[in-house]
Protein backbone atom coordinates (compact mmCIF):
# COMPACT_ATOMS: atom_id res chain seq x y z
CA UNK A 1 0.00 0.00 0.00
CA UNK A 2 1.51 3.69 -0.41
CA UNK A 3 2.35 4.97 2.15
CA UNK A 4 0.38 8.42 3.14
CA UNK A 5 1.68 11.69 3.46
CA UNK A 6 1.28 12.99 6.74
CA UNK A 7 1.93 16.44 7.99
CA UNK A 8 0.73 17.88 11.59
CA UNK A 9 -0.33 21.17 12.38
CA UNK A 10 0.46 23.70 15.06
CA UNK A 11 2.04 20.90 17.49
CA UNK A 12 0.23 22.48 20.54
CA UNK A 13 -2.02 20.13 21.39
CA UNK A 14 -1.34 17.80 24.43
CA UNK A 15 -1.36 14.79 22.72
CA UNK A 16 0.68 15.85 19.88
CA UNK A 17 4.04 13.97 20.94
CA UNK A 18 2.14 11.02 21.55
CA UNK A 19 1.87 10.62 17.13
CA UNK A 20 5.69 11.74 16.74
CA UNK A 21 7.14 7.86 16.72
CA UNK A 22 3.92 5.95 15.31
CA UNK A 23 4.36 8.69 12.47
CA UNK A 24 8.06 8.05 12.15
CA UNK A 25 7.86 4.34 12.77
CA UNK A 26 4.80 3.10 10.89
CA UNK A 27 5.70 2.23 7.07
CA UNK A 28 2.09 2.98 6.23
CA UNK A 29 2.86 6.60 6.55
CA UNK A 30 5.52 9.03 4.84
CA UNK A 31 5.55 12.08 7.76
CA UNK A 32 6.35 15.06 5.29
CA UNK A 33 6.51 18.23 7.79
CA UNK A 34 5.15 19.53 10.18
CA UNK A 35 3.71 23.88 11.24
CA UNK A 36 4.10 25.17 14.28
CA UNK A 37 2.60 27.96 16.14
CA UNK A 38 5.04 30.17 17.70
CA UNK A 39 9.27 29.56 17.80
CA UNK A 40 9.14 28.13 20.88
CA UNK A 41 6.74 25.19 20.22
CA UNK A 42 8.89 24.73 17.03
CA UNK A 43 12.47 24.67 19.40
CA UNK A 44 10.39 21.99 21.32
CA UNK A 45 9.18 19.95 18.67
CA UNK A 46 12.98 19.82 17.28
CA UNK A 47 14.13 18.56 21.12
CA UNK A 48 12.44 15.41 20.54
CA UNK A 49 15.46 14.67 17.85
CA UNK A 50 13.24 14.26 14.92
CA UNK A 51 15.35 16.91 12.81
CA UNK A 52 14.81 15.74 9.78
CA UNK A 53 11.20 17.07 9.62
CA UNK A 54 10.60 20.16 8.04
CA UNK A 55 8.64 22.83 10.22
CA UNK A 56 7.19 25.78 9.01
CA UNK A 57 5.83 28.44 10.56
CA UNK A 58 2.23 28.34 8.84
CA UNK A 59 -0.14 25.82 7.92
CA UNK A 60 -0.62 27.39 4.55
CA UNK A 61 3.65 28.00 4.12
CA UNK A 62 3.49 24.17 4.46
CA UNK A 63 0.95 23.27 2.38
CA UNK A 64 2.56 25.31 -0.58
CA UNK A 65 5.85 23.97 0.13
CA UNK A 66 4.80 20.30 -0.16
CA UNK A 67 1.45 19.98 -2.17
CA UNK A 68 1.46 16.17 -1.63
CA UNK A 69 0.33 16.12 1.77
CA UNK A 70 -2.43 13.78 1.63
CA UNK A 71 -3.55 14.17 5.27
CA UNK A 72 -2.89 16.13 8.53
CA UNK A 73 -2.86 15.53 12.61
CA UNK A 74 -4.53 18.87 13.92
CA UNK A 75 -2.77 19.04 16.93
CA UNK A 76 -3.74 22.51 17.70
CA UNK A 77 -6.17 24.70 20.37
CA UNK A 78 -9.81 23.59 20.07
CA UNK A 79 -10.45 27.20 19.08
CA UNK A 80 -8.24 26.64 15.85
CA UNK A 81 -9.74 23.26 14.54
CA UNK A 82 -13.03 25.33 12.19
CA UNK A 83 -10.37 27.58 10.71
CA UNK A 84 -8.04 24.70 9.76
CA UNK A 85 -10.95 22.10 8.49
CA UNK A 86 -11.90 24.18 6.55
CA UNK A 87 -8.36 24.56 5.06
CA UNK A 88 -7.99 21.38 4.57
CA UNK A 89 -11.69 20.89 3.03
CA UNK A 90 -10.57 23.28 0.87
CA UNK A 91 -7.41 21.65 -0.02
CA UNK A 92 -9.17 18.02 -0.22
CA UNK A 93 -6.61 17.19 2.59
CA UNK A 94 -7.77 14.27 4.94
CA UNK A 95 -7.83 15.29 8.97
CA UNK A 96 -7.41 13.49 11.96
CA UNK A 97 -8.89 15.76 14.23
CA UNK A 98 -8.13 16.10 18.29
CA UNK A 99 -10.97 14.75 20.57
CA UNK A 100 -12.63 18.04 20.88
CA UNK A 101 -13.31 19.49 16.98
CA UNK A 102 -15.59 22.25 18.50
CA UNK A 103 -17.93 22.47 21.50
CA UNK A 104 -19.75 25.46 19.14
CA UNK A 105 -22.87 23.46 17.17
CA UNK A 106 -23.18 25.57 14.88
CA UNK A 107 -19.08 25.38 14.13
CA UNK A 108 -19.75 21.57 14.52
CA UNK A 109 -22.31 21.00 11.45
CA UNK A 110 -20.09 23.63 9.50
CA UNK A 111 -17.17 20.75 10.03
CA UNK A 112 -19.49 18.25 8.94
CA UNK A 113 -20.74 19.61 6.10
CA UNK A 114 -17.52 20.91 4.38
CA UNK A 115 -15.81 17.45 5.25
CA UNK A 116 -18.84 15.27 3.58
CA UNK A 117 -18.49 18.36 0.46
CA UNK A 118 -14.59 17.63 -0.04
CA UNK A 119 -14.78 13.59 0.83
CA UNK A 120 -12.34 13.31 3.03
CA UNK A 121 -11.80 11.11 6.03
CA UNK A 122 -12.54 13.08 8.84
CA UNK A 123 -11.26 10.91 12.29
CA UNK A 124 -11.91 11.64 15.33
CA UNK A 125 -8.88 11.08 18.21
CA UNK A 126 -10.74 9.37 20.82
CA UNK A 127 -7.56 6.95 20.99
CA UNK A 128 -9.14 4.57 24.30
CA UNK A 129 -11.00 2.65 21.46
CA UNK A 130 -7.33 1.27 21.11
CA UNK A 131 -6.13 0.30 23.64
CA UNK A 132 -5.78 -3.19 24.77
CA UNK A 133 -7.75 -3.28 28.19
CA UNK A 134 -10.39 -1.26 26.07
CA UNK A 135 -10.47 -4.38 23.70
CA UNK A 136 -11.37 -6.85 25.89
CA UNK A 137 -13.62 -5.04 27.65
CA UNK A 138 -15.64 -4.66 24.49
CA UNK A 139 -15.06 -8.62 24.16
CA UNK A 140 -16.26 -9.04 27.50
CA UNK A 141 -19.61 -6.69 26.25
CA UNK A 142 -20.04 -8.76 23.31
CA UNK A 143 -20.82 -11.98 24.75
CA UNK A 144 -22.87 -10.07 27.31
CA UNK A 145 -21.09 -11.53 30.32
CA UNK A 146 -22.49 -9.39 32.61
CA UNK A 147 -26.06 -9.82 31.80
CA UNK A 148 -28.21 -6.87 31.82
CA UNK A 149 -26.44 -3.67 33.25
CA UNK A 150 -27.46 -1.57 35.94
CA UNK A 151 -24.76 0.67 36.42
CA UNK A 152 -21.60 2.24 34.59
CA UNK A 153 -19.18 4.24 36.71
CA UNK A 154 -15.89 5.73 34.98
CA UNK A 155 -13.03 7.93 35.74
CA UNK A 156 -10.84 10.06 33.50
CA UNK A 157 -9.03 12.03 35.89
CA UNK A 158 -5.73 13.28 34.98
CA UNK A 159 -3.14 15.86 35.95
CA UNK A 160 -3.90 19.41 34.52
CA UNK A 161 -1.99 20.05 31.44
CA UNK A 162 -2.65 23.72 31.19
CA UNK A 163 0.84 24.51 32.39
CA UNK A 164 2.15 22.95 29.55
CA UNK A 165 0.01 23.84 27.10
CA UNK A 166 -1.06 27.05 28.08
CA UNK A 167 -4.49 27.28 25.70
CA UNK A 168 -6.51 25.10 28.25
CA UNK A 169 -6.36 27.12 30.73
CA UNK A 170 -7.84 30.10 28.49
CA UNK A 171 -11.70 29.46 28.34
CA UNK A 172 -12.14 31.13 24.52
CA UNK A 173 -9.26 28.87 23.22
CA UNK A 174 -11.12 25.49 25.07
CA UNK A 175 -14.71 26.22 25.23
CA UNK A 176 -14.67 28.64 22.23
CA UNK A 177 -15.68 31.44 24.33
CA UNK A 178 -16.11 33.04 27.86
CA UNK A 179 -19.04 31.89 29.78
CA UNK A 180 -19.21 31.71 33.66
CA UNK A 181 -19.87 28.37 35.39
CA UNK A 182 -23.07 29.45 37.09
CA UNK A 183 -23.93 33.37 38.13
CA UNK A 184 -21.63 33.90 41.01
CA UNK A 185 -19.03 31.56 40.00
CA UNK A 186 -15.68 33.60 38.86
CA UNK A 187 -14.63 30.36 36.90
CA UNK A 188 -15.80 29.88 33.55
CA UNK A 189 -16.29 26.55 31.15
CA UNK A 190 -13.35 25.20 29.43
CA UNK A 191 -11.66 23.03 31.74
CA UNK A 192 -11.47 19.33 32.88
CA UNK A 193 -14.71 18.67 31.87
CA UNK A 194 -13.05 19.23 28.16
CA UNK A 195 -10.23 17.74 28.58
CA UNK A 196 -11.96 14.55 29.22
CA UNK A 197 -14.85 13.29 26.41
CA UNK A 198 -13.50 9.41 26.59
CA UNK A 199 -15.80 8.56 29.11
CA UNK A 200 -18.94 10.13 27.66
CA UNK A 201 -18.15 8.37 24.47
CA UNK A 202 -17.81 4.85 25.61
CA UNK A 203 -20.72 5.12 27.84
CA UNK A 204 -22.80 5.24 24.71
CA UNK A 205 -20.28 2.92 23.16
CA UNK A 206 -20.91 0.09 25.31
CA UNK A 207 -24.25 0.32 26.35
CA UNK A 208 -25.40 0.49 22.72
CA UNK A 209 -27.52 3.47 24.31
CA UNK A 210 -28.12 6.90 24.41
CA UNK A 211 -28.45 9.76 27.14
CA UNK A 212 -32.01 10.27 29.05
CA UNK A 213 -30.91 12.60 31.86
CA UNK A 214 -27.17 14.38 32.88
CA UNK A 215 -26.56 15.70 35.86
CA UNK A 216 -23.34 17.56 36.91
CA UNK A 217 -21.84 19.36 39.80
CA UNK A 218 -18.13 21.15 40.18
CA UNK A 219 -16.24 21.25 43.37
CA UNK A 220 -14.07 24.02 44.56
CA UNK A 221 -10.77 23.99 42.55
CA UNK A 222 -7.55 22.28 43.85
CA UNK A 223 -6.00 24.62 41.52
CA UNK A 224 -7.70 27.98 42.95
CA UNK A 225 -5.61 29.93 40.29
CA UNK A 226 -7.44 28.56 37.64
CA UNK A 227 -10.25 30.54 36.21
CA UNK A 228 -11.63 27.15 34.65
CA UNK A 229 -13.32 24.29 36.84
CA UNK A 230 -11.14 21.58 37.73
CA UNK A 231 -13.42 19.58 39.70
CA UNK A 232 -16.42 18.14 37.94
CA UNK A 233 -18.47 15.13 38.65
CA UNK A 234 -21.47 13.62 36.33
CA UNK A 235 -24.08 11.71 36.85
CA UNK A 236 -27.67 10.69 35.42
CA UNK A 237 -29.54 7.83 33.23
CA UNK A 238 -29.36 6.31 29.89
CA UNK A 239 -32.42 5.11 27.87
CA UNK A 240 -31.73 1.66 28.57
CA UNK A 241 -32.01 2.35 32.22
CA UNK A 242 -28.48 2.10 33.46
CA UNK A 243 -27.52 4.87 35.86
CA UNK A 244 -24.15 6.22 35.16
CA UNK A 245 -21.33 8.12 37.14
CA UNK A 246 -18.14 10.06 35.36
CA UNK A 247 -15.86 11.65 36.85
CA UNK A 248 -13.29 13.86 34.22
CA UNK A 249 -11.40 16.03 36.55
CA UNK A 250 -8.14 17.25 36.84
CA UNK A 251 -7.96 15.46 40.19
CA UNK A 252 -4.49 15.05 40.47
CA UNK A 253 -1.74 17.39 41.10
CA UNK A 254 1.22 18.22 38.90
CA UNK A 255 4.58 20.32 38.82
CA UNK A 256 3.69 23.48 36.80
CA UNK A 257 6.18 21.93 33.88
CA UNK A 258 6.64 24.29 30.81
CA UNK A 259 7.28 21.07 28.99
CA UNK A 260 5.83 17.12 29.95
CA UNK A 261 8.76 14.89 30.91
CA UNK A 262 9.94 13.24 34.06
CA UNK A 263 8.64 14.91 37.64
CA UNK A 264 5.33 16.06 36.18
CA UNK A 265 3.17 14.52 38.40
CA UNK A 266 2.51 14.51 42.20
CA UNK A 267 0.10 12.11 42.68
CA UNK A 268 2.02 9.02 41.74
CA UNK A 269 -0.48 8.27 38.88
CA UNK A 270 -1.45 11.12 36.60
CA UNK A 271 -3.53 9.31 34.57
CA UNK A 272 -6.36 6.86 35.35
CA UNK A 273 -9.48 5.95 33.38
CA UNK A 274 -11.27 3.11 34.98
CA UNK A 275 -14.26 1.42 34.75
CA UNK A 276 -17.05 0.06 37.40
CA UNK A 277 -19.56 -1.58 35.97
CA UNK A 278 -22.33 -3.83 37.08
CA UNK A 279 -25.08 -5.75 35.63
CA UNK A 280 -27.56 -8.66 36.75
CA UNK A 281 -24.58 -11.93 36.35
CA UNK A 282 -21.58 -9.68 38.42
CA UNK A 283 -19.45 -6.79 38.15
CA UNK A 284 -16.66 -5.74 36.14
CA UNK A 285 -13.38 -3.54 37.64
CA UNK A 286 -10.64 -2.33 34.47
CA UNK A 287 -7.55 -0.29 34.99
CA UNK A 288 -7.19 0.85 31.31
CA UNK A 289 -3.74 1.92 32.09
CA UNK A 290 -2.14 -0.82 34.46
CA UNK A 291 -0.42 -2.18 36.00
CA UNK A 292 2.95 -0.52 35.62
CA UNK A 293 6.25 0.09 37.02
CA UNK A 294 7.00 1.92 39.61
CA UNK A 295 9.69 3.97 40.77
CA UNK A 296 10.40 6.55 43.40
CA UNK A 297 13.81 7.77 41.96
CA UNK A 298 14.90 11.14 40.39
CA UNK A 299 13.85 13.67 39.59
CA UNK A 300 11.76 14.28 42.74
CA UNK A 301 11.89 10.64 44.86
CA UNK A 302 8.38 10.98 44.72
CA UNK A 303 6.71 7.30 44.51
CA UNK A 304 5.28 7.36 40.72
CA UNK A 305 3.83 5.16 37.91
CA UNK A 306 5.74 4.85 35.49
CA UNK A 307 3.63 4.00 32.27
CA UNK A 308 4.74 0.82 30.35
CA UNK A 309 2.15 0.13 28.10
CA UNK A 310 1.09 2.69 26.25
CA UNK A 311 0.32 1.99 22.65
CA UNK A 312 -3.18 3.64 21.61
CA UNK A 313 -1.56 5.73 19.02
CA UNK A 314 -0.63 2.71 16.65
CA UNK A 315 -4.22 1.04 16.39
CA UNK A 316 -5.42 4.97 15.92
CA UNK A 317 -3.57 5.45 12.96
CA UNK A 318 -3.94 2.21 11.12
CA UNK A 319 -7.37 2.97 11.14
CA UNK A 320 -7.23 6.70 9.28
CA UNK A 321 -4.51 4.93 6.83
CA UNK A 322 -7.12 2.03 5.97
CA UNK A 323 -10.34 4.99 5.74
CA UNK A 324 -7.95 7.10 3.47
CA UNK A 325 -6.51 4.09 1.09
CA UNK A 326 -9.81 2.03 1.37
CA UNK A 327 -12.62 4.06 1.75
CA UNK A 328 -13.90 3.52 4.91
CA UNK A 329 -15.51 5.37 7.36
CA UNK A 330 -13.61 5.81 11.42
CA UNK A 331 -15.23 4.47 13.59
CA UNK A 332 -15.18 7.59 15.90
CA UNK A 333 -16.62 9.83 12.86
CA UNK A 334 -17.97 13.25 13.44
CA UNK A 335 -21.30 12.09 13.22
CA UNK A 336 -20.84 9.55 16.07
CA UNK A 337 -19.04 12.13 18.04
CA UNK A 338 -21.50 14.89 18.20
CA UNK A 339 -23.50 13.44 20.65
CA UNK A 340 -20.56 13.01 22.60
CA UNK A 341 -20.03 16.83 22.63
CA UNK A 342 -23.65 17.52 23.26
CA UNK A 343 -23.10 15.59 26.75
CA UNK A 344 -20.63 17.68 27.07
CA UNK A 345 -22.44 20.80 26.64
CA UNK A 346 -25.42 19.30 28.65
CA UNK A 347 -22.85 18.98 32.13
CA UNK A 348 -21.98 22.76 31.50
CA UNK A 349 -26.03 23.77 31.32
CA UNK A 350 -26.82 21.50 34.31
CA UNK A 351 -23.83 22.94 36.14
CA UNK A 352 -25.59 26.90 35.15
CA UNK A 353 -28.95 25.32 36.15
CA UNK A 354 -28.14 23.16 39.00
CA UNK A 355 -30.56 20.36 37.67
CA UNK A 356 -30.59 17.48 35.20
CA UNK A 357 -30.43 18.43 31.44
CA UNK A 358 -32.82 15.92 29.50
CA UNK A 359 -32.19 14.94 26.08
CA UNK B 1 -4.83 -13.65 16.79
CA UNK B 2 -4.22 -16.70 18.32
CA UNK B 3 -0.90 -18.01 17.24
CA UNK B 4 2.92 -16.78 18.11
CA UNK B 5 3.22 -17.89 14.27
CA UNK B 6 0.05 -15.29 13.23
CA UNK B 7 1.38 -12.95 15.34
CA UNK B 8 5.03 -12.67 13.68
CA UNK B 9 3.97 -12.69 10.20
CA UNK B 10 1.49 -10.16 10.90
CA UNK B 11 4.30 -7.58 12.35
CA UNK B 12 6.65 -8.29 9.50
CA UNK B 13 4.69 -7.94 6.60
CA UNK B 14 2.85 -4.68 8.62
CA UNK B 15 6.04 -3.19 8.64
CA UNK B 16 7.70 -4.41 5.90
CA UNK B 17 10.42 -6.81 7.13
CA UNK B 18 12.22 -9.39 4.68
CA UNK B 19 11.71 -12.84 6.01
CA UNK B 20 11.41 -16.44 4.78
CA UNK B 21 9.71 -19.50 6.05
CA UNK B 22 12.84 -20.77 7.58
CA UNK B 23 13.50 -17.55 9.56
CA UNK B 24 9.82 -17.94 11.06
CA UNK B 25 10.71 -21.80 11.78
CA UNK B 26 13.98 -21.18 13.34
CA UNK B 27 15.74 -21.62 16.70
CA UNK B 28 17.66 -19.50 18.29
CA UNK B 29 18.04 -18.93 21.99
CA UNK B 30 16.76 -15.11 22.18
CA UNK B 31 16.41 -14.29 25.76
CA UNK B 32 12.47 -13.25 25.01
CA UNK B 33 11.48 -11.32 28.02
CA UNK B 34 14.25 -8.88 27.12
CA UNK B 35 11.53 -7.35 24.92
CA UNK B 36 8.91 -7.75 27.68
CA UNK B 37 8.24 -3.98 28.51
CA UNK B 38 7.96 -3.89 32.27
CA UNK B 39 11.61 -5.25 31.92
CA UNK B 40 12.60 -2.80 29.38
CA UNK B 41 11.06 -0.47 31.77
CA UNK B 42 12.65 -1.06 34.66
CA UNK B 43 15.95 -1.03 32.71
CA UNK B 44 15.39 2.22 31.31
CA UNK B 45 15.09 2.93 34.72
CA UNK B 46 18.62 2.25 35.82
CA UNK B 47 19.98 3.11 32.56
CA UNK B 48 18.55 6.90 32.60
CA UNK B 49 19.65 6.91 36.30
CA UNK B 50 16.24 7.39 37.71
CA UNK B 51 17.03 5.08 40.25
CA UNK B 52 20.31 6.00 40.66
CA UNK B 53 23.37 3.53 41.83
CA UNK B 54 21.59 0.66 42.80
CA UNK B 55 22.89 -2.18 45.29
CA UNK B 56 20.29 -4.35 45.61
CA UNK B 57 18.15 -6.53 43.46
CA UNK B 58 14.91 -8.50 45.07
CA UNK B 59 13.42 -11.18 42.46
CA UNK B 60 10.82 -13.60 42.43
CA UNK B 61 9.49 -15.87 40.13
CA UNK B 62 7.23 -18.81 41.34
CA UNK B 63 5.28 -21.14 38.61
CA UNK B 64 3.30 -24.43 38.67
CA UNK B 65 5.74 -27.73 37.88
CA UNK B 66 4.75 -26.91 34.07
CA UNK B 67 8.24 -24.86 34.37
CA UNK B 68 11.24 -26.55 35.49
CA UNK B 69 13.65 -24.52 38.16
CA UNK B 70 16.93 -24.15 35.66
CA UNK B 71 14.18 -22.41 33.24
CA UNK B 72 13.02 -19.94 36.00
CA UNK B 73 17.15 -19.95 36.90
CA UNK B 74 18.09 -19.14 33.50
CA UNK B 75 15.84 -16.17 33.17
CA UNK B 76 15.96 -14.72 35.50
CA UNK B 77 19.43 -14.94 35.90
CA UNK B 78 19.60 -13.21 32.37
CA UNK B 79 16.83 -10.72 33.90
CA UNK B 80 19.31 -9.57 36.73
CA UNK B 81 22.02 -9.11 33.81
CA UNK B 82 19.84 -7.05 31.49
CA UNK B 83 18.36 -5.46 33.90
CA UNK B 84 21.35 -3.80 35.49
CA UNK B 85 23.58 -4.14 32.76
CA UNK B 86 26.45 -6.25 34.66
CA UNK B 87 27.26 -9.63 34.95
CA UNK B 88 26.67 -12.04 37.61
CA UNK B 89 29.98 -12.51 39.15
CA UNK B 90 29.43 -15.08 41.82
CA UNK B 91 26.68 -16.64 43.32
CA UNK B 92 25.55 -19.29 46.34
CA UNK B 93 21.98 -21.19 46.21
CA UNK B 94 19.74 -23.41 48.21
CA UNK B 95 17.18 -25.39 46.81
CA UNK B 96 14.90 -28.01 48.12
CA UNK B 97 13.60 -31.03 46.36
CA UNK B 98 14.83 -29.22 42.66
CA UNK B 99 11.15 -27.92 43.54
CA UNK B 100 12.01 -24.38 45.07
CA UNK B 101 14.82 -22.46 46.72
CA UNK B 102 16.77 -19.28 46.38
CA UNK B 103 19.95 -17.62 44.97
CA UNK B 104 22.07 -14.67 46.61
CA UNK B 105 23.93 -13.22 43.71
CA UNK B 106 26.79 -10.89 43.12
CA UNK B 107 27.13 -8.42 40.26
CA UNK B 108 30.71 -7.84 38.34
CA UNK B 109 30.00 -4.01 39.78
CA UNK B 110 28.79 -5.47 43.42
CA UNK B 111 25.25 -5.44 43.09
CA UNK B 112 23.76 -8.00 45.25
CA UNK B 113 20.72 -10.01 44.59
CA UNK B 114 18.22 -12.18 45.82
CA UNK B 115 16.55 -14.60 43.36
CA UNK B 116 13.72 -16.74 44.54
CA UNK B 117 12.12 -19.52 42.60
CA UNK B 118 10.17 -22.52 42.70
CA UNK B 119 7.44 -24.58 40.24
CA UNK B 120 4.80 -25.29 43.32
CA UNK B 121 2.19 -22.99 42.79
CA UNK B 122 -1.06 -25.35 42.13
CA UNK B 123 -1.55 -25.77 38.80
CA UNK B 124 -4.11 -23.31 36.99
CA UNK B 125 -3.20 -20.72 39.58
CA UNK B 126 -1.51 -17.27 38.11
CA UNK B 127 2.41 -17.28 38.38
CA UNK B 128 3.76 -14.88 40.95
CA UNK B 129 6.51 -12.16 39.98
CA UNK B 130 8.72 -9.42 41.32
CA UNK B 131 11.48 -7.65 40.29
CA UNK B 132 12.48 -5.09 42.36
CA UNK B 133 15.75 -2.59 42.31
CA UNK B 134 16.73 -0.82 45.31
CA UNK B 135 19.18 1.88 44.92
CA UNK B 136 20.94 4.99 46.98
CA UNK B 137 18.31 7.23 44.79
CA UNK B 138 14.97 5.01 44.86
CA UNK B 139 13.51 1.65 44.03
CA UNK B 140 11.74 0.20 41.05
CA UNK B 141 9.83 -2.76 41.15
CA UNK B 142 7.13 -4.10 38.80
CA UNK B 143 4.32 -4.59 41.31
CA UNK B 144 2.45 -1.41 43.54
CA UNK B 145 3.65 -0.89 46.58
CA UNK B 146 1.42 -2.51 49.41
CA UNK B 147 0.73 -5.66 46.86
CA UNK B 148 2.73 -8.99 47.11
CA UNK B 149 1.07 -10.46 43.54
CA UNK B 150 1.20 -8.96 40.05
CA UNK B 151 -2.16 -7.01 39.45
CA UNK B 152 -4.48 -7.17 36.19
CA UNK B 153 -6.28 -4.77 34.08
CA UNK B 154 -9.81 -6.27 34.46
CA UNK B 155 -11.37 -7.82 36.47
CA UNK B 156 -14.71 -9.69 36.57
CA UNK B 157 -16.70 -11.06 39.55
CA UNK B 158 -19.81 -13.06 37.87
CA UNK B 159 -22.14 -15.28 39.34
CA UNK B 160 -20.75 -18.59 37.23
CA UNK B 161 -17.13 -17.68 38.29
CA UNK B 162 -14.48 -14.85 38.25
CA UNK B 163 -12.36 -14.01 35.41
CA UNK B 164 -9.06 -11.67 35.05
CA UNK B 165 -7.66 -10.24 32.42
CA UNK B 166 -3.88 -8.58 31.52
CA UNK B 167 -3.91 -6.85 27.75
CA UNK B 168 -1.11 -5.02 27.14
CA UNK B 169 -0.64 -5.45 23.38
CA UNK B 170 -2.73 -4.05 21.04
CA UNK B 171 -1.29 -4.80 18.21
CA UNK B 172 -0.88 -8.61 19.28
CA UNK B 173 -4.25 -8.80 21.01
CA UNK B 174 -5.40 -12.05 21.86
CA UNK B 175 -1.71 -13.93 22.62
CA UNK B 176 -1.01 -14.69 25.60
CA UNK B 177 1.92 -12.32 27.78
CA UNK B 178 4.67 -15.72 27.29
CA UNK B 179 3.07 -15.51 22.79
CA UNK B 180 3.23 -12.08 23.14
CA UNK B 181 7.38 -12.08 24.59
CA UNK B 182 8.35 -14.54 22.05
CA UNK B 183 6.92 -12.89 19.00
CA UNK B 184 8.33 -9.19 19.91
CA UNK B 185 11.62 -11.02 20.53
CA UNK B 186 11.46 -12.85 17.22
CA UNK B 187 10.31 -9.75 15.51
CA UNK B 188 12.97 -7.73 17.01
CA UNK B 189 15.51 -10.14 16.08
CA UNK B 190 14.09 -10.56 12.32
CA UNK B 191 14.64 -6.84 11.98
CA UNK B 192 18.37 -7.00 13.39
CA UNK B 193 20.11 -10.28 12.42
CA UNK B 194 23.21 -9.22 13.86
CA UNK B 195 22.22 -9.75 17.58
CA UNK B 196 22.55 -13.59 16.89
CA UNK B 197 26.07 -13.80 18.20
CA UNK B 198 25.28 -11.79 21.02
CA UNK B 199 22.27 -14.14 21.74
CA UNK B 200 24.27 -17.38 21.57
CA UNK B 201 27.02 -15.39 23.54
CA UNK B 202 24.50 -14.79 26.25
CA UNK B 203 22.72 -18.30 26.26
CA UNK B 204 25.98 -19.80 26.48
CA UNK B 205 27.25 -17.51 29.32
CA UNK B 206 23.61 -18.38 31.54
CA UNK B 207 23.66 -21.37 30.78
CA UNK B 208 27.05 -21.81 33.05
CA UNK B 209 25.61 -19.76 35.71
CA UNK B 210 22.71 -21.79 35.93
CA UNK B 211 25.24 -25.10 36.15
CA UNK B 212 26.84 -23.18 38.90
CA UNK B 213 23.96 -22.65 40.66
CA UNK B 214 22.58 -26.17 40.86
CA UNK B 215 26.26 -26.83 41.42
CA UNK B 216 26.23 -24.61 44.59
CA UNK B 217 23.27 -26.41 45.91
CA UNK B 218 24.90 -29.82 45.62
CA UNK B 219 28.41 -28.65 47.06
CA UNK B 220 26.99 -26.30 50.30
CA UNK B 221 29.37 -23.64 48.76
CA UNK B 222 29.81 -20.21 47.34
CA UNK B 223 30.76 -20.36 43.63
CA UNK B 224 32.95 -17.53 41.71
CA UNK B 225 32.35 -17.52 38.08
Amino acid sequence: MKPVKIAILSLTHGHTRKYFQTLHDNPSLDWVAVSAETPEVKDIFYHYGYNDIPCYMSDDEMFDAHPEIEAVVIASANSRHLEQVRNCARRGIHILSMKIPTFDLAEYDEMMKVVREAGIVCQVELEMHYNPVVHRMKDIFAKESLGRLSAFNATNITLSPVWAFPWQGVPELSWGSRVPLRDGDPRFRGGALCDHPHIFDMIRHLTGSDYEYIYAEVGPNIRPDLEEEDIILVNGKMKNGVSFLLDPSWSRLEERLKVPGPGWEVFPKRMEVNFNISGEKGVMLVDSFGPNVYHNGAPNDRYTVQYTYFDEWIGLIDEFVDCIRNHHTPLINLAWHRRTIEAVNACYESVRTGQPVYF
Amino acid sequence: MKTEKEGLVWLLNKYDVPYTEEDIDAHVPLQPWRCTRKYVELRNLVKSGTVEHPCLLRFCHLTDSGTSLEDLLYREFDLAEFITGQKIAALHAAFTDGRSGSVIIRLDNGVVGSVEVGNQIPCGEPEVDRHEIVARRGVASDIAVDTQIPQQSIYLFKTDGDEVYKDTDSELFGLSDVQIENVRAKFAFLKDRASKDAHLAQDAWIRKVVKAALESNETKKKITL
